[in-house]
């Protein structure tokens, strides 16, 4: 009897060993990646934000001017038009000292769930940029609304509400003024779709958005 | 179990066992990610990484394995060292781990490793262990960089692109072979790379099957008759 329980204590203790060394290693690990992880992914942030806002736009680091939108932040008219699913960052470009633009993060619904999108609007209501940044479109089909695919998604640079009514905020199977892909519509679509509310959203909240660098977050 | 290992060479590891070709084993993330080379080279070498450690690891535990302990030391093993290169993984290219996804956490639970790691490492010196480790993974990243070849060349028709993710000075090493009005699609989506699996399989059965061929010239005739190939003869 008293054998049997010395094999299961030695059983454990050599479990518990082995798993406290692997603690210790996994924790030195995280410890020692920790600060280049945070440091890519300020450079990833970054040039992200450089895609949809260009750099004379602005003066300041946007990183510092961060504030967050989800789909229960208060005070905004009409969110759901970003079709928010969780709480995402959005940036505000001053220059000057006077907001000069702003990033805003979207979400569109495309053929293989969300599209994740970035567009940046400057002060006057011109689109400088959209970026996808994550989706699970079709390859080779769907995958042409991301950048490193295709240039298809800068057809929205320096469009805004005044220049492309609402009848043209299409693609043009559905008579707008956006090409779809071959073989695939419902992905275009849903960008249109997205970025046309996006626009819309930045009209309804323009005062709020334009005098918001009062609420810096700290880094 | 080593006795189902009788040949432990490098050309048994690379070829006749080859880990997912023959064993088809660690097939999931074999189909999953390797739509191009710099997503199966990142994954490949993640995982020979956590191969390597992982079967030195239990070579040096193994006065300590029995059959109760095996398995969940071995789990926390691999764990441990898949999550350790994970994190590593995000430094080095945090555009590469975010493109593997969930399958760099999920080499902790690769059946060819889980294989490979009881089978072998458990039962063998630390050299050996280590060679064996370092060599199973090395027949597991080759079949995922030719997948991963095949499916962009095909899909695509260019090999190399984004492959300055994994390798900095990489950036100029796209290679476009040909470009298609509509790419072929089907070998970027996952039934493609079951078709793929199948034909690259049945290519190393034909190849096997040249190399056995002048032995076999000399007990079959052509037109042969039907040969009593059960019981005395």
């Amino acid at each position: 009897m008293s054998n049997a329980n010395n094999t299961l204590l030695r059983y454990c203790l050599t479990l518990a060993g082995v798993a406290v060394i692997a603690a210790i290693l996994v924790a030195v690990v995280h410890r020692a990646t920790q600060q280049g992880i945070a440091d890519q992914q300020q450079d990833n942030e970054r040039q992200a934000l450089n895609q949809v806002l260009p750099a004379t736009l602005h003066d300041n680091d946007l990183l510092t001017t961060r504030f967050t939108l989800g789909p229960d932040t208060q005070g905004y008219e009409q969110l759901p038009l970003l079709g928010l699913s969780a709480g995402r960052k959005g940036y505000i470009a001053l220059r000057n000292d006077a907001v000069s633009g702003i990033v805003l993060p979207l979400e569109a619904t495309g053929y293989g769930g969300p599209i994740v999108l970035l567009i940046g609007i400057a002060a006057d209501g011109k689109i400088t940029g959209v970026r996808v940044q994550q989706h699970a479109e079709t390859p080779g089909l769907g995958d042409s609304i991301d950048i490193h695919v295709s240039p298809w998604i800068t057809v929205f640079d320096h469009r805004n509400l005044d220049d492309t009514p609402e009848p043209l905020w299409h693609v043009k199977q559905d008579g707008g003024d956006f090409d779809q892909f071959t073989g695939a519509t419902i992905t275009p679509r849903a960008v249109v779709g997205a970025v046309y509310n996006a626009l819309q959203f930045f009209e309804l909240n323009k005062d709020k958005l334009l005098k918001q660098p009062a609420n810096k977050e700290p880094r | 179990m080593s006795n189902s290992l009788p040949h432990d060479t490098t050309s048994g590891v690379l070829w006749r066992r080859n880990p997912a070709l023959v064993q088809l084993l660690g097939l999931s993330p074999l189909l999953a990610v390797t739509t191009s080379v710099v997503t199966a080279l990142g994954l490949g070498l993640a995982t020979l990484a956590v191969f390597t450690a992982a079967s030195v690891t239990i070579s040096l535990l193994h006065r300590r394995l029995n059959d109760a302990l095996r398995l969940p030391l071995i789990l926390l093993v691999n764990a441990t060292f898949a999550t350790c290169i994970g994190l590593m993984l995000q430094v080095w290219s945090l555009h590469l781990y975010q493109a593997l996804g969930l399958y760099v956490p999920l080499i902790a639970a690769n059946s060819l490793l889980l294989v490979h790691v009881d089978s072998i490492a458990s039962e063998r010196p630390l050299l050996t262990a280590t060679a064996a480790g370092l060599l199973t993974g090395f027949g597991y990243l080759l079949v995922l960089l030719v997948f991963g070849a095949l499916r962009e060349l095909l899909g695509t028709g260019a090999v190399f692109a984004n492959m300055e993710q994994l390798l900095p000075f990489a950036a100029s090493w796209k290679l476009q072979i040909f470009t298609a009005e509509s790419p072929f699609l089907l070998v970027l989506l996952p039934p493609g790379a079951f078709l793929l699996l199948g034909f690259l399989v049945a290519l190393k059965n034909v190849i096997d099957r040249q190399l056995a061929r002048p032995v076999a010239n000399e007990t079959s005739m052509p037109g042969g008759k039907r040969v009593r190939v059960t019981g005395k003869i």
